[in-house]
């Protein structure tokens, strides 16, 4: 007797394995890859009768034909890993296609039990199937469970034990392992290969259907009466040659809406957590690289994108109960027509959606396409459809440089111009590696039926730790090395004394600055005046310090100028004075700093775009996660604490850029520089570097080459 | 006739699939067979068509249906 028995579950997609496996396991499930391809793998543990049970979920699989990563998979693993029994899950109510595999399995040669799922919906449908019958016809032991009740599912695992034990018993008898049948005997009657070729492949799978057509002779039946699935109705609405796109795009929306409604909730707590927290490191530490280190670099850099973590989640649930339910496929139906025309698969509609989330997963849902040049396409134009990420940048731009009735408008446009540069990229793709055979849009479409709860959370939970783990690894280096790239090195001491000395005079010369400050409130007009002549003056100056001071000057300006249309009142030009002497300390630091060098090293580049090193440091920050242009822009205009709600920071740049600029930094964004996680999910995903590099320089150049033709074009009119 | 031409609610037998080793695996798999009987669901999308086989409800692009030869 054996203590610990290694179980698999192997079945069609939609038969309700995952519910099987999550009864079976609870939650202690890990999930990981299969060697070498990207297809999840599900395991868990189980308890019965003190034996510990591994059971491993198989990929959901029409056949063992391996035609498709999943399927290969599935064969391997049943013939490298030898479990001790195989766990069969079958769709009562959909039998005849589900004993296809069955029969296959049967022929791997390894101890089955069948699990007759969803009787429940089978009675409904008038389905009556005969479970001791089919014991008998098939000579495994069958069972029977409504899966999303937990009806059976101890059997399950009695079951197992039983046969598994009654089969290592039998194996140490001599000769009498290999007495499982083989029905497909029809396969070794082609003399030539002995079952290989394709004539023999047919020939099985004729005499397949023919046993199949003889079990359920038996063992089913059907009552003609019965009410019909609800299935059709559902489908001539939703699947609906005019309506079905407009209520998908209307599914979409309500997704979409949702993710950012009710995440914003959450997203503010976790914000004020790290916030908080931020706050009580500044108040416990001393100064020093230590403190910046974990306040700048750590809390800033993991936060800024955990902070997501409540998108992705509902996101993901979303999607999940989109898949769950039966619709995910018809959606996939009613955009095959589209995609195809790009070069892509009606299921690409799927990781593009996520993508708009988060390219990360949208890359990994990638997997579900089961051609390989489909799969590639798809995860390559991914990083083009606007990622949440990305949203705050938007959000700090748009309203920085766009008047209220355009902001709209602007961000659907930067949207739409990701999903058409997408459709562009993946038809060049198609033309330049031609499919010779594109692969058969074949898809099943599960009847609908209601998500069952369980199954939909577990997988919500599991993706969202995938994205925790991600920030607490990749995104942490990042954060870390970014803050290094943007401190060191550090201000020379005469540089810092220098610095101090101003500050110095300027609290000195308090009431003085005061009268010049009210004289120039007086006269509001002048303001904007010296605003826009300090903002030629910044351009013309060419010394490091003088120009720091200027732009300090500017930042003031607007900063005044923006408290004036508030509360004019509440401004202090002393403590103002004393800000800007801050903000050009920070620019210097910057400027002198790896990041600022590289910024200034690429300015040949950035020029023909409009941009300037300020522009190219914060883009640099951007590489590592998109969302950090915008605290990096807000390090580069030392605005303090900078979120895209910031108006200080949102007034700087409307200050010193104009509208075209800005327009051509979210293009930039947009198209360039997928970020980090996105690169190494990319090489993971794709099985090669060589694709993660593809992507990354590709994409750069064409946002290089396209927005450096917005700008060029722009500036004329 | 195709699959493809065949009209909504027609109930069809499969006589022969002309596709590449393939598609005809693929299709064997989800239970399409020479000689089974195949219920069209809807044949009116541009681009697809859903039948319904064997108790499972499938859509087929037309590049497949158009090779599918029933009656």
């Amino acid at each position: 007797m054996k203590n610990a028995i290694k179980i698999a579950l192997a079945g069609n997609p939609n038969s309700g394995k995952s519910t099987i496996f999550n009864r079976l396991t609870g939650a202690k499930q890990t999930v990981g890859n299969f060697p070498g391809v990207t297809v999840e793998r599900y395991e868990g543990r189980a308890q019965f009768d003190g034996r510990s049970i591994s059971v491993v979920d198989l990929p959901g699989v029409y056949s063992l034909a391996s035609y498709s990563d999943e399927e290969r998979v599935a064969a391997e693993f049943l013939k490298n890993e030898t479990p001790d029994a195989v766990v069969n899950v079958v769709d009562a109510s959909n039998l005849e296609r589900n004993l296809y595999l069955t029969l296959v399995l049967k022929e791997q040669n390894r101890p089955l039990v069948v699990v007759l799922n969803m009787i429940d919906v089978a009675r409904r449908r008038g389905i009556d199937v005969d479970a001791a019958a089919l014991s008998k016809e098939l000579g495994v032991p069958v069972l029977q469970t409504v899966g999303n009740r937990g009806v059976g599912v101890q059997e399950i695992l009695a079951e197992v034990v039983r046969v598994a034990e009654s089969a290592s018993n039998a194996a140490s008898t001599p000769g009498a392992a290999s007495s499982a049948s083989c029905p497909s005997d029809a396969a070794k009657s082609c003399e030539h290969c002995g079952g290989e070729c394709e004539l023999a492949q047919t020939a099985a799978d004729v005499a397949r259907y023919k046993e199949i057509g003889r079990v359920c002779a038996r063992c089913v039946k059907t009552d003609a009466d019965a009410p019909a699935s609800g299935s059709d109705k559902i489908d001539a609405i939703l699947t609906h040659r005019y309506f079905g796109i407009p209520i998908f795009l209307a599914a979409m929306y309500l997704v979409f809406q949702l993710t950012f409604t009710l995440g914003s909730y959450p997203m503010d707590w976790i914000d004020a957590g790290f916030g908080a927290l931020a706050d009580w490191v500044d108040g416990a530490m001393g100064e020093g690289v230590a403190k910046s280190l974990i306040i700048d670099g750590i809390i800033g850099g993991v936060g800024g994108v955990l902070v997501f973590l409540p998108n992705i989640l509902i996101l993901f649930l979303a999607i999940s109960i989109l898949e769950d339910s039966g619709y995910m496929a018809r959606a996939a139906l009613l955009c095959d027509r589209w995609m195809r025309r790009v070069g892509l698969h009606g299921k690409s509609v799927v990781p593009a959606l996520v993508g708009f989330g988060c390219t990360v997963p949208g890359i990994m849902a990638a997997k579900m396409l089961s051609d390989r040049k489909e799969r590639l396409a798809t995860m390559f134009v991914l990083p083009l459809f606007s990622c949440g990420a990305r949203f705050p940048i938007y959000a700090l731009l748009i309203p920085a440089f766009f008047p209220l009735e355009w902001q709209g408008l602007v961000l659907w446009g930067i949207y739409l111009i990701g999903i058409l540069l997408a459709a562009v990229v993946a038809k060049v793709m198609d033309v330049v590696f031609k499919n010779d055979e594109p692969a058969p849009f074949v898809i099943e479409l599960p009847s609908y039926h209601r998500p069952t709860l369980g199954v939909v959370g577990v997988h919500t939970l599991e993706r969202g730790w995938q994205y925790v783990k991600k920030a607490g690894t990749i995104i942490f280096a990042i954060s870390v090395l970014l803050w290094a790239l943007t401190t060191f090195p550090r201000l020379d001491a005469k540089t810092v004394a220098k610095f101090d000395a101003e500050r110095a005079q300027i609290e000195e010369n308090a009431d003085q600055i005061r009268a010049e400050a009210a004289a120039q409130l007086a006269s509001p007009a002048e303001t904007q005046e010296t605003a826009e002549s300090t903002k030629t003056a910044e351009t013309a100056e060419s010394t490091k310090t003088a120009k720091s001071a200027e732009t300090a000057e500017s930042t003031k300006t607007a900063e005044t100028a923006d408290a004036e249309a508030e509360e004019a009142e509440e401004a202090d030009p002393v403590a103002d004075a004393l800000a800007a002497v801050d903000v050009a300390e920070g620019q210097a630091a910057l400027e002198r700093s790896y990041a600022g060098r590289v910024g200034r090293a690429l300015e040949p580049l950035l020029r023909p775009m409009g941009f300037d090193w300020k522009i190219g440091t914060a883009l640099i920050g951007a590489i590592a996660a998109k969302e950090v242009f915008v605290a990096q822009m807000g390090v580069v205009y030392s605005v303090g604490e900078a979120d895209e709600t910031s108006e200080p920071l949102a007034a700087t740049l409307r200050a010193n850029y104009s509208p075209l600029v800005g327009f051509c930094i979210m293009l930039f964004c947009l198209v360039a520089t997928p970020c980090m996680a996105t690169f190494a999910v990319m090489a993971k995903e794709s099985g090669s570097w060589k694709w993660a590099f593809a992507q990354w320089f590709g994409l750069t150049a064409i946002a290089w080459v396209l927005t450096t033709l917005v700008y060029q074009i722009g500036q004329i009119f | 006739m195709t699959l493809a031409d065949a009209l909504k609610g027609q109930k069809v037998t499969i006589i022969s699939m002309n596709l590449t080793e393939l598609g005809v695996n693929r299709l064997t798999a989800l239970g399409l067979t020479p000689g089974v009987r195949v219920r069209v669901v809807d044949n009116s999308l541009k681009d697809a068509s859903i039948i319904e086989c064997r108790g499972s409800r499938l859509a087929l692009g037309r590049g497949l249906a158009r090779f599918i030869v029933v009656k």
